[in-house]
């Protein structure tokens, strides 16, 4: 679903994200061209969800560690950056490998004003949520009809 | 000197060939690496959003099947801004050679990684010989 408002998410993002469907996986995420991929690094895929009170944001981190994630925000921005680091196996012999590893960053426009001080970051099962309240100026407020 | 196995053949042949989205109702194929040590075959298959309470890791016939089962929140009252990414069951199977099946299985579910480990028996494990 394109968002208007997204500055992260341009048609043209969206074109690479489907062929880096296509093409990027199979080719062990080194992507079909040179420099088809940004140097610094894969995007994560990211759920975003509103309810009157937050927004809420997922993303599937499998097999990075809580302590190589960081969730910053500047402004109404949000930022998730990180690095899922290879596991140590030594000398092996694969068969086969289709699983990608590196830095990772998402910066994400908010559309709403949020409260900071109440976002809150939780990682488990290598999912990511975060969920942003919204700053009461951004909440839905009932005004009052008054009979005149 | 330990023989050394001709990576275009793969020991864990697989009955899929590549990972395939079904989206909703279907099951999703897990992105695995497989690799081979002297005494035993790992997969390790990332599922996001399982628990270990979630999977189950089957050898039948020589068939290995992993499948992970995510635990979903309700959600109520909620607009869905972006998707990128629909949660969904895992699954996938490889079939494999009878020496590797016979030999123990362990997993283990760690931060939305499944790592299945596949002892080899006794007589399919690389021994190196000290040359004195």
């Amino acid at each position: 679903m394109l968002s208007p408002w997204s500055s992260d998410w341009s048609p043209f993002d969206r074109l690479r994200q489907e062929m880096s469907e296509l093409f990027g996986r199979r080719m062990f995420g080194r992507g079909p061209f040179p420099g088809w991929f940004e140097r610094s690094g894969k995007y994560p895929r990211v759920n975003m969800m509103e309810t009157a009170e937050a927004l809420s944001v997922e993303c599937e981190l499998p097999g990075v560690k809580r302590e190589d994630i960081e969730v910053s925000m500047e402004g109404s921005v949000l930022r998730i950056r990180g690095e899922r680091k290879a596991p140590e196996t030594g000398e092996v012999e694969y068969h086969r490998r289709e699983r990608d590893f590196g830095p990772f960053e998402r910066t994400i426009e908010l559309p709403v004003k949020v409260d900071v001080e109440g976002v809150k970051a939780k990682f488990s099962a290598g999912l990511l949520e975060i969920v942003l309240p919204k700053h009461p100026d951004s909440q839905p407020r009932r005004i009052e009809v008054k009979v005149g | 000197m330990a023989a050394k196995k001709d990576p275009e053949e793969p020991r864990a042949q697989e009955v899929e060939t590549r990972p395939v989205h079904e989206g909703q109702g279907g099951y999703y194929a897990p992105l695995v690496d497989i690799y081979e040590t002297d005494q035993e075959i790992v997969v390790a298959a990332d599922m996001p959003g399982v628990d270990p309470s979630g999977v189950e890791v089957k050898t039948e016939n020589g068939l290995l099947t992993l499948l992970g089962r995510v635990t979903r929140k309700s959600v109520k009252d909620v607009t869905q801004l972006y998707e990128e990414f629909v949660p969904g069951d895992y699954c996938r199977a490889f079939s494999l050679d009878a020496d590797v099946g016979e030999g123990s299985v362990s997993a283990e579910m760690k931060d939305g990684v499944l790592t299945v480990r596949l002892r080899k028996p006794e007589r399919a494990r690389v021994r190196r010989i000290e040359v004195k």
